[in-house]
């Protein structure tokens, strides 16, 4: 490999020809100072436009100040990364951006996650000189079902842009008008609701600033806890457990679930339930939808369709809904855990404890910002009366745990409740990309041989690579299985399954990086795919330590499949626990 | 930016589509894709924006980002005769400003916008290469040079 | 010289594509501040101000348009430093460019009182009676030049 030797800061080094100035001062212990610049480096994405200007640095010889970000190190340059010049010009820079920038950091959802205000308080900004007569850019606020779009407060970082469009390959969002007017949005400035937008929330995770947040239900949920004509029921999402302890202070990777079933107990729900046991059932439903396909396909039935696609991610399902309106077919019908799970709660569990479903509220916490959008789709409601009430993220539960003086770091752990509460570690893993897969083919495996499964780990299912694939052997019978993370990976096989190319049995999409675990929803992890990959073996360790690790062998889905649903796929099933799916632009077109 | 809600005849959703397919359905094309159907309509409303995202299988975000971004583009129709008054440093030193101020007061409307009755739309521009004729202002395709303030009336009226 | 490099600021306020920081709001700053020191509310350390942001737009913009932009700015302070100073120090504009710095007065002497200049003004500033020495109220005068190029016998002057 070529190398290139230089100067940074009087230090010689040596790296790859290449090798930008940022990454080889990296190299050195030089952190210079980035605002725009992300790198997401196992998506092999980079958001470098050079737009901020803040990690100028002077190179000798050249006139003006280098970007390191996007300059290239070349053999004997000489670079200083803190020179008068070059203080001045990330100061002078960092007031301009500032200028234009609202200063209700006070009140901001970004307040203390905000990479704009680090950068304030890291260059030492104490004053905006001019701001008195500074006009600054204002626009319209959106508030979508999901989303809040802010853009007074946007820095044109077009971090989003890259996530939305290079990505998810979504193009809700793209940079429009010139110059000082400049800002990033859906086409003709119009509200998210109304374009592409799939609420996947990975524009959220990356906005640096307020400019892009979620849509805040803690006070909608603070009000129900203090209902008392209301029974209050909960449930989280395995990807929650996985990341929650973050906002606390604990190392990424840290499974918090005894802590998070306490800390909520203690908020005062009623009910401490698990998405888990939702995702059991999926695999159930969705299991034996996969093989009755299968089996007639394999009989040669031709309106058996092969693939299956998964449809527990509302992201993803929102994405076809959008450009594959007319495969509406191929996805599996069986609705997410989440929707699974609220169906479930306000029909078997309230009768179970005797009450109507209008004095039930579910709450979900989700690494998702989509499922705000899902539980509130007119579909998953009986008669105006939605069977998840309000869905939060991770970061607003942590918010919530906060604000309630709730100290998780010193609560004993605690049990789910049952009977919603119970589940094996297939459930548990449909928070890591591959998982859904992985745990439907635990069951499926052994329902369709008839044979015990001796190897649970499908390890060849697993991993961070954007598409993977594997042949499972089913005793004979080859199962092609197809992995897509990322909605810009599931369109590759999305195109093939759409020009008859699509080889494999059955596809698992997850519309966020890394899966659920990657969510818009959850603690910010300003691009650090360690810390992603931290979370995911977390889930793994969790599935290991449960006793149970195949759905069909929870005694809870048993009884409720003998005392309620009868059998996966019944009437029953198919009326609580299966959707269809819409022309989304046809939608859009007539709310607009 | 706001724009005229129309709604579009088959024609002209097949002058899109031919547009379109003379450019091979290039995403790379989408500015002369833009500049043929602009010449055609005389403006480019979203209808006719999202024509163009699908054809060329470019966002429509991307499309309305790229319109926004030349000024060369509009949304809005433009008046039947596009007044153009040169804001060029030579044109601008020479009293520019005050004709531009004069048609303004003439015609009742400001910068990028048109008239009511369609007639007459009003923009500035950055130079036309006619310094020597300096205040310099273009009516659709033919040139004024050296106007005063007191000329404006005068053009105006050879529109009416 | 000071509303000339405002007028130049305003064309690359204008070119300006967004991309980047310094370029997209450094300039638009650079504009209002020209515009205060043009409205006589500049200080005398705006100027420093107003170099150093130049210097940094040049020093840190993405491409030639912001690398060049403060350019005019710059040569002007430095070719042209008195008239900058009388802005700030005197709130006089030398070149007569300034809309807020300038007065039109009405010269005493050359005026007859002919009223045209009363008929012209369009904020009815101008009071005196006929063929007698007219006078312009500074209060309600938008400095429109109206009178100015009206009167034939070189009676109003700018000051």
């Amino acid at each position: 490999m070529e190398t290139v030797k230089l100067t940074i800061d009087n230090k010689e080094i040596e790296v790859p020809r290449g090798t930008t100035i940022l990454k080889a001062a990296k190299e050195l212990g030089i952190e210079i100072p980035t605002l725009c610049y992300m790198d997401l480096h196992d998506l092999n994405i980079e958001n470098k436009p050079g737009g901020c200007r803040i990690c100028v640095v002077e190179v000798q010889g050249r006139r003006n100040l280098a970007p390191t970000c996007s300059t290239k190190c070349e053999p004997g340059m000489v670079v200083k990364t803190h020179t008068a010049r070059v203080l001045n010009a990330r100061r002078t820079v960092m007031e301009f951006i500032l200028s234009d920038h609202p200063k209700d950091c006070l009140i901001c959802p970004k307040s203390g996650t905000c990479e704009l205000q680090d950068m304030a308080h890291r260059l030492g900004i104490r004053e905006i000189p001019g701001q008195e007569f500074a006009e600054m850019s204002t626009y319209r606020k959106d508030t979508s079902p999901s989303i809040i779009r802010d853009l007074d407060k946007c820095i044109m970082c077009r971090r989003c842009e890259t996530m939305c469009n290079d990505v998810q390959t979504v193009g809700a969002l793209s940079a429009f008008n010139r110059g000082f007017q400049a800002a990033v949005g859906p086409a003709f400035e119009q509200n998210l609701e109304y374009s592409s937008c799939t609420y996947c929330g990975q524009c959220v995770a990356v906005c640096p600033t307020g400019a892009l947040t979620e849509v805040n239900h803690v006070p909608q949920v603070l009000k129900a806890l203090n209902d008392p004509t209301k029974t209050v029921v909960v449930q989280t999402a395995p990807a929650v457990r996985a990341a929650l302890g973050e906002e606390f202070g604990m190392e990424p990777g840290t499974l918090v679930t005894g802590k998070m079933t306490a800390a909520l107990r203690a908020l005062g729900f009623d009910y401490v339930f698990d998405t888990d046991f939702a995702a059991d059932l999926t695999i159930m439903e969705e299991g034996t939808e996969l093989l009755d396909r299968l089996s007639r396909h394999l009989k040669g039935d031709k309106t058996a369709r092969i693939p299956i696609l998964t449809s527990c991610c509302p992201g993803w399902v929102n994405f076809f809904e959008y450009y594959y309106s007319d495969m509406k077919d191929v996805p599996s019908t069986a609705k997410s855990p989440q929707q699974m799970f609220g169906a479930i709660a306000k029909s078997y569990f309230a009768e179970k404890i005797g009450i109507n479903r209008k004095d039930m509220v579910v709450v979900s916490i989700m690494p998702c910002l989509a499922k705000k959008y899902e539980c509130q789709r007119d579909e998953f409601s009986v008669d105006g009366n939605p069977d998840v009430d309000f869905s939060i993220s991770t970061r607003e539960l942590a918010t919530f745990i906060k604000q309630a003086n709730i100290d998780i770091r010193n609560l004993h752990d605690e049990e789910f409740d049952s009977p919603l509460g119970e589940s094996t570690g297939a459930g548990v893993i449909f928070g890591n990309t591959g998982g859904v897969i992985e745990a439907a083919c635990r069951t499926a495996y052994e329902i369709f041989t008839g044979k015990k499964l001796e190897r649970l780990e499908f390890t060849e299912l697993r991993g961070m690579e954007g598409v993977r694939s594997a042949t499972l052997d089913f005793d004979g019978t080859p199962i092609k299985i197809g992995i897509a993370h990322g909605l810009g990976n599931a369109r590759k096989l999305l195109d093939d399954v759409k020009n008859g190319k699509s080889e494999f049995t059955a596809i698992e999409v997850m519309a966020c990086p890394g899966g659920c675990i990657g969510c818009g929803g959850q603690p910010l992890h300003h691009g650090n795919s360690d810390i992603i990959k931290a979370r995911a073996a977390a889930i793994y360790t969790e599935d290991r330590k449960k006793p149970l690790r195949k759905s069909h062998e929870n005694p809870f889905i048993i009884k409720l499949y003998e005392e309620f649903l009868g059998k996966p796929g019944s009437e029953k099933s198919h009326h609580l626990l299966h959707t269809h799916y819409f022309d989304r632009k046809d939608k859009i077109l007539v709310k607009k | 930016m706001s724009s005229i809600k129309i709604e579009l005849r088959k024609e002209d959703v097949d002058f899109i589509k031919e547009t379109c397919s003379k450019f091979n359905n290039d995403p790379q094309e989408l500015i002369n894709v833009l500049h043929g159907c602009q010449e055609h309509f005389g403006y480019l409303p979203a209808e006719v924006q999202e024509v163009i995202s699908e054809h060329l299988n470019v966002p429509v975000a991307k499309v309305y980002g790229v319109v926004t971004f030349y000024s060369f583009f509009t949304m809005t129709p433009k008046g039947k005769h596009p007044i153009s008054i040169c804001m060029g440093t030579a044109c601008y030193v020479r009293g520019g400003e005050k004709v531009l101020e004069e048609f303004k007061k003439e015609l009742g409307i400001k910068v990028g916008e048109s008239t009511k009755d369609n007639k007459f739309s009003l923009s500035s521009l950055r130079c036309v290469g006619a310094c020597g004729l300096a205040p310099v202002v273009l009516v659709g395709d033919k040139t004024y040079g050296r106007v005063a303030p007191d000329d404006v009336k005068g053009i105006l009226k050879e529109y009416e | 010289m000071v509303s000339m490099a405002k007028f130049f600021l305003e064309f690359t306020v204008e070119e300006s594509c967004g991309k980047c920081a310094p370029c997209r709001i450094g300039n638009k700053r650079l504009h209002e501040l020209l515009g205060q020191i043009c409205e006589g509310k500049g200080k005398l350390e705006d100027l420093d101000r107003l170099k150093n942001m130049s210097l940094v737009i040049k020093d840190t913009s993405l491409c030639g348009l912001g690398q060049t932009s403060p350019n005019p700015v710059l040569s002007m302070m430095e070719n042209f430093r008195e008239e900058y100073l009388a802005h700030v120090n005197d709130k006089k504009c030398p070149a007569g460019q300034c809309k807020s710095l300038m007065k039109y007065i009405i010269n005493a002497e050359n005026c007859v009182g002919c009223t045209a200049c009363a008929r012209v003004c369009p904020v009815n500033a101008i009071t005196g009676e006929r063929k007698e020495v007219h006078l312009i109220n500074q209060e309600i005068c938008i400095k429109c030049g109206a009178c100015f190029e009206k009167c034939k016998f070189d009676a109003i002057y700018i000051s």
